[in-house]
Parts: C-alpha cells; structure tokens; sequence
C-alpha cells in the first residue's frame, strides 16, 4: 500500500547480545495479515519505542512477545529461548498491557506485594522499592483505603506500572503508559524510564501514539504501519521532525489516494 | 421511545459475547421458563379442585389464607435473586431523552423479567377456573387484579431496599419473628391474610386499597431513583473500604502461600465468590434430605450425598478455575510462576476446604456412624481423586466471570462442556459403584477402605495427573486467554 521508501530495517549491533529476536513473525485472522515482521532484534539496555496509528499491530507484538497469541508463522525468543516452547523467559520479562494486568480485588499495596513476592522479594523490600515513587503515587494509592478497581482509570495505570517494575525484570514491556496520565506523571513516567534504563540495564519496550514522549524517551524507536515494520531508527535530535513529516506524508498520501480514487470515478 | 429501549435490549441479549456458545443454554432456560409456566398453571387447578374435592373447603379462601406466605416469599426471592437494572442506563443519562422517560423504563424493566411475571401465571389460571365456575366476573377481576399488584410491588421494595443492608436483615428478623408467632398460634397471620384477600373479592371496591399502594411505592420509588440519577449517586456501584490483609503463615509456602493468600481474599471480596462460599457451606447440609426418603439411605445414595457434603466448594468453586481469573487471566500468564505452581495452589485451597467440610460433617455422626463413614469416606475420595479432575473439568471451561457483578445463579451455569461432562464419570458415577458393591459384598467397612484407598491412590498419583491437566491447561491457554478478553 504505502510506498514510503525507508531505510534498512535491520541495523545490527554485534557487540552487544540480542535480549528479543523475532524471525519471520506474521500473524493472521483469516485474509487480514495484522503483523508481519521478517526480522526485529531488540538489544539488552535498549529503550525501544514502537510507533505506530491504532490497528499498526503495537498491541498484537507485544502479545507475541509475551506469548498470549500464537504467531501463524514464525517466532519470537527472549535469550535465544522460544517463548511458545519453555517458560523460562517469565522470570525476567515483566509487562503491563492493559487493566487486564491488574486484579481488581486488592489494595494497591496487596497487588504490588502479590507480584513482589512472586518476584522473590518480600514485603519489606517491595514497601523500601515503593517509597521512590511517593511522589508519583500523589497520596492516592498506598493507604488509601481504595481497592484497584475502585481507583480512577490513571491511577490504575500508575499502580500497573509501577507493578510492572518491581523486582528488576530485565525486560520491561509497556503498553501506551503515556495514555490516560497527567502532564505531571507523564514528566515523572519518563524521568523514571530513564533512570530505571540507565541505573540498571533493563530493556524497555514502549508502545505510544505520542511521538514527543516516545523520542525522548526511547534511544531506539521502530514504526509500524498496517502490520510492518517501515521505519528503524537510532533516535537523534532530529528524530522526531522526521516522525512528524512522515505521518504527515502519510495523510497527505491518503488524502491523495482518495482524491485519485474520486477522479477515476 | 420505549420500543427504541426494548430493541436494544433484545440487541444486547442476542449479541452478548456468550451467546453463538450458549444458544443450547438459551434452550434449555426457554424450556425451563416453560417448563415453570407450566407448574405454577398445574398449581392453580392443584389449589383448586383438590382443596374443593378432597378438603371439601373454598379454594379461594384457602388459597388467600396462603398468599400472605407466597408474598413474603416472592419478596425474599427478589431481593436475593433480582438484578436491578441501574448499571446499563448511563448512556442515556446525556442523550435527548428526558429523566422521566429513563426512570419509567428502568422501572418497567424490572417487571419484564421472567421472575416478575412468573407467578401470574397460577393467577390467572386460577382466576380463569374460578370464573369458569361461577364465580362473579368483577369480583374476580378485582382479587386478581389486587394480589397481582401486590406481587409485582416487590420489585419496588426491592428497589428501596435493595442497597440498605441493615433495614433488610430488620425486614428478615420481622418476617421471622411473626412466622414464629404464627406458627405457635400466637398470632393468627393467616386468617388476617385470608379476610384480607378474601375482602377484595367480596367487596371488588377494596381492590382500591392495593392499587393505592402501587400506585404510591412507584411515585416513592421513582422519586427515588430520579433523585439519584447522578453518576456520583444512586448509579454509582458502592465503593467497599479496601483493607489490606493477609495471613502470613502462608507466605512460608512460596508461590504456593502467594497464591492461596490471594484467592482467600478473592473469595471475601466479590459477590460472586461470596454467594459460592454461602453455596457451598450450605451443601454440608445437603445429607440432611436423607431424612426426607428412604430410597436416599442406600450406601450408593450416602455415597454421592457425601461426594457433595464434603465437595460442595470443590465442585462450585474448582469447576470455574480459570474463569475465576479471568478478569487478569493475561497478568496469571505473564507472571513468572510455573503453571504447576498456580495449578498447585487451587489444589491445595480446594483440600483445605475438603477437609474443613469433613470436620464439619461430624455431626452426622449423630444419626449414625455408618453415615459419617461414608461422607469420610467420600472426602478422602474428592481429595485424592475429585480434586484433580475438578481441575481438569476447569481447563475446558471458559466462561468469564465478572467477579462482582450479582450473579444470577439461575441461567449462569452455562460452562456445559461435553468434556467436563465425561469427567463425572470418574468423579460421581465410580465411587457410587465402588461403594454400592463393596458394601453389598463385604460390607461397609471394607466399602470405606475401598473409597479411602482409591483417595489414597489419587493421592500418591497426583504428581502425574497434574502434568496431564498442565498440558491440557497449556494447549487450551490461546482459546481461554480468546475467550476471557472483553467485549
């Protein structure tokens, strides 16, 4: 459909050793291919953004990676392990997609205990990890008195997020975090990303529609469209002009097609 | 505008999620609709020509010295059983709709479902015997049109009380108070029932007394509702205080104690889980209906009592596994625990409860031990064996469960599974055999041992079995995860 010419998709880095490979992965509900990628490595420490308009097939690779859909064909591997084929890849791969991450039923500090403890940390190490995000947290989710699913939808995504880190899981996945936050915790969110990125090596992938946050944020960012990977870049400061003018090309583009199709009429 | 409302209704009961599954279970809930038309029309000729023929009485006298009981009932039943509808009218709330017209509906609605209008039809089968033997048109009109508002005004008192925890357990200790009385003829609530009711059919003019009284209740409950017809009021879904707890010995047990900690405060904070608990503690008394038949005291018959006595929250709770999950059944997949362990951990909380259930069953011993040696029996057998293929039952069910909605326990078992069906076999119909014989041969002691050793077989093999139901689990975990996710 597009004939956006791109850059090669694949920029290899041998030094360091891959933490997700994906090779031939495609995915398809009856004749609708949803995601068809031939081969994407994700880097350990790699803040990895994934771009792409509603329906790219963002949400459909991260369930792929996270083995909660099959692939038609092809695969993904965490440490050179297929995730369809043996579990191990859970004890360093930890996500937040969406509310269905979160269990309605308990306190927030129940919740963060609960992935604590199956985290191999305890109570008191998971209270001493939660008191970094105090401020973030803006009195309105520890002690509150609330459970999950009586908190407002942002604050539930704070509490999946910040779930989502506890126990130093190498691989940090994280569906649209931006979404449904203030502009306060957004700042927050990213500063947090960063340090957690940096401090400790973790490899995040993050999905967005905002391409600002993503840029800032993300040293590596990928764009999908209607399945495929058409973009793959190291981010610079010129990164995000150039994701602009590209969805900007891409509107004009289907303006075009629209146009076109009217004449031929 | 109403007819715009009930099309969507019909929308939403025919494009539910579970419906191109469940159209068998729509079937057989029509037949069941039928089949109770049916009884409470056998009812009405039941009321009438036996109590004319045998008891030699006026059936109508008789039937309104009942109604008072029938009424209570019904209103018992409503409020535990009926939903109210509050939850589904927020998107009207901006549309160009006028309140009023939303209130009404929500009002109407409540009498649409088959448990209002049920019980009319005994009314008007018995009003229609009655005329056709002579009994006076208007005069007939008027009970039935009296007793019916009467009984469709349940659903306004359980509107206003729906909520009020406290004035309905005041509601119960009066009701059972003046049955008490009533049944030690201190009060004599029946013959007031009978005079009243029977006062409308003699002097139709009464029957301005009921429809006074529905008229006010719906003007009461509409202001009602109207009133609170805000997002932050009345629709609002009450807000629980959430306090954090746990029982710590349990953390002992790894992943195992994480686990269980965690679907014991499950079962105390969701309505669902709530009426199972309430369920299945009432099924240790389910080995009392042996009192009530003597085919019921055959060892194979104390067999399957026991399986239930002992089993009760293992056959509700067990057979729904995953579907208890389901709301974070995406989280449950991606945390790093093994399948085993999660599987382990129902296991276990599934024993624990047995073996309460057998403790607690004791006080059969009472009516005999030979009656207790056969519900022990029956409760080593559903943990050694019932335990494990429970669990197995459970892979193949994938019905969502909304844990805090009000359940409708009525019409929601619709987890029918062929398989899950197979898996009685094992788990009813073989310790029944097993225990029939045994006893029937070598007698009861060598019955018990047959069972307990079966238990114990399940028991030493249960290493094995779950291996089995973990594949099973895992080459069902794409369709399960499908089928849990929102519509």
């Amino acid at each position: 459909m597009s004939k956006y010419k791109h850059p090669s998709p694949n920029i290899k880095h041998p030094i360091f050793n891959n933490m997700i490979t994906i090779q031939n992965l495609k995915k398809t509900y009856g004749n609708a291919t949803v995601l068809n990628i031939e081969n994407l490595e994700i880097q350990k420490g790699e803040t990895f953004g994934l771009v792409g308009n509603n329906g790219a097939g963002k949400t459909t690779l991260f369930s792929l990676v996270l083995d909660l859909i099959q692939p038609t064909t092809g695969f993904v591997s965490v440490d050179d392990i297929k995730v369809n084929e043996s579990e191990a890849w859970k004890n360093k791969v930890s996500a937040f997609i969406d509310e269905t991450f979160l269990i309605g039923y308990l306190t927030p500090e129940e919740y963060f205990y609960f992935i604590g403890e199956l985290r191999g940390q305890n109570k008191a190490s998971v209270d001493e990890f939660l008191k970094q995000f105090h401020d973030l947290f803006n009195g309105e989710i520890v002690n509150s008195g609330k459970y999950v699913r009586d908190l407002s939808k942002g604050n539930q995504k704070k509490v999946g997020i910040v779930g989502a880190l506890i126990g130093k899981p190498e691989i940090i996945i994280l569906d649209e975090p931006f979404a449904n936050l203030d502009p306060s915790t957004q700042i927050k969110l990213k500063n947090m990303i960063r340090d957690f990125a940096n401090e400790n090596g973790v490899t995040f992938l993050i999905s967005s529609h905002d391409l600002s946050h993503t840029t800032e944020v993300c040293n590596r960012i990928v764009v999908v469209n209607k399945g495929e990977v058409v973009r793959d870049i190291q981010t610079t400061p010129e990164t995000l002009q150039d994701l602009e003018k590209y969805f900007a090309d891409q509107v004009s583009l289907g303006k075009q097609e629209i146009s076109t199709e009217k004449t031929s009429l | 505008m109403f007819k715009r409302f009930l099309k969507l209704e019909w929308k939403s009961f025919f494009r539910g999620s579970s419906v191109g599954l469940n159209l068998l279970m729509k079937i057989f809930r029509m037949i069941g609709i039928f089949y109770f038309i049916f009884c409470f029309a056998g009812m009405a000729f039941l009321a009438y020509f036996y109590v004319e023929k045998e008891m030699g009485e006026n059936p109508l006298k008789m039937v309104s010295r009942f109604l008072i009981i029938a009424w209570v009932v019904d209103l018992i039943f409503k409020y535990i059983v009926q939903q109210l509808p509050t939850q589904n009218i927020k998107p009207f709330l901006t549309l160009n709709i006028p309140k009023k017209v939303v209130v009404n509906y929500t009002l109407i609605k409540t009498f649409l479902s088959p448990l209002s209008w049920m019980n009319s039809f005994f009314f008007i089968t018995f009003c229609g015997i009655m005329l056709f033997n002579g009994y006076g048109t208007l005069n007939t009109i008027s009970w039935f049109v009296g007793v019916s508002l009467l009984f469709y005004l349940n659903n306004f008192l359980n509107f206003l009380f729906n909520d009020k925890e406290k004035i309905a357990i005041g509601v119960g200790v009066v009701i059972a108070v003046l049955s008490l009385l009533t049944y030690y003829d201190v009060i004599p609530t029946l013959s007031y029932s009978e005079t009243f009711f029977y006062t409308i059919f003699e002097k139709p003019y009464f029957v301005l007394i009921p429809i006074a009284l529905f008229a006010g209740l719906w003007k009461i409950t509409f202001n009602y509702i109207r009133k609170g017809f805000y997002l932050d009021e009345g629709l609002e879904a009450k807000k629980v205080v959430g306090k954090t707890e746990n029982i710590d010995f349990l953390n002992r047990y790894g992943a195992i104690g994480t686990f269980i900690n965690n679907d014991i405060r499950m079962l105390k904070r969701n309505k669902v889980t709530k009426g199972i608990l309430l369920g299945s503690f009432m099924f240790v008394f389910y080995g009392l209906l042996m009192f009530t038949n003597k085919y019921y005291q055959t060892p194979t018959a104390l067999m399957f009592m026991g399986l239930f006595v002992t089993g009760g929250f293992q056959f509700t709770f067990g057979q729904r596994v995953p579907s208890f999950d389901s709301a974070y059944y995406p989280l449950m997949m991606t945390l790093n625990v093994p399948y085993k362990e999660y599987i382990k951990a129902k296991w276990w909380l599934l024993n624990i409860v047995t073996v309460f259930c057998i403790v607690l069953a004791l006080f059969y011993a009472y009516f005999g031990w030979d009656v207790y040696f056969a519900f022990f029996a029956a409760g080593l057998y559903n943990i050694g064996v019932n335990s494990q293929f429970t669990l197995w039952s459970g892979a193949y069910n994938k019905t969502q469960v909304d844990l805090n909605l009000k359940e409708k326990r009525v019409g929601q078992k619709n987890s029918f599974s062929f398989k899950a069906l197979i898996l009685m076999i094992p788990k009813m119909i073989l310790p029944m055999a097993v225990y029939g014989a045994m006893n029937y041969f070598f007698g009861i002691q060598a019955a018990v041992i047959s069972i307990a050793a079966l238990g114990l077989l399940g028991f030493v093999l249960r290493e094995k079995i779950f291996d089995i139901i973990i594949k099973k689990y895992k080459s069902e975990k794409y369709s399960t995860l499908e089928a849990f996710k929102k519509d």
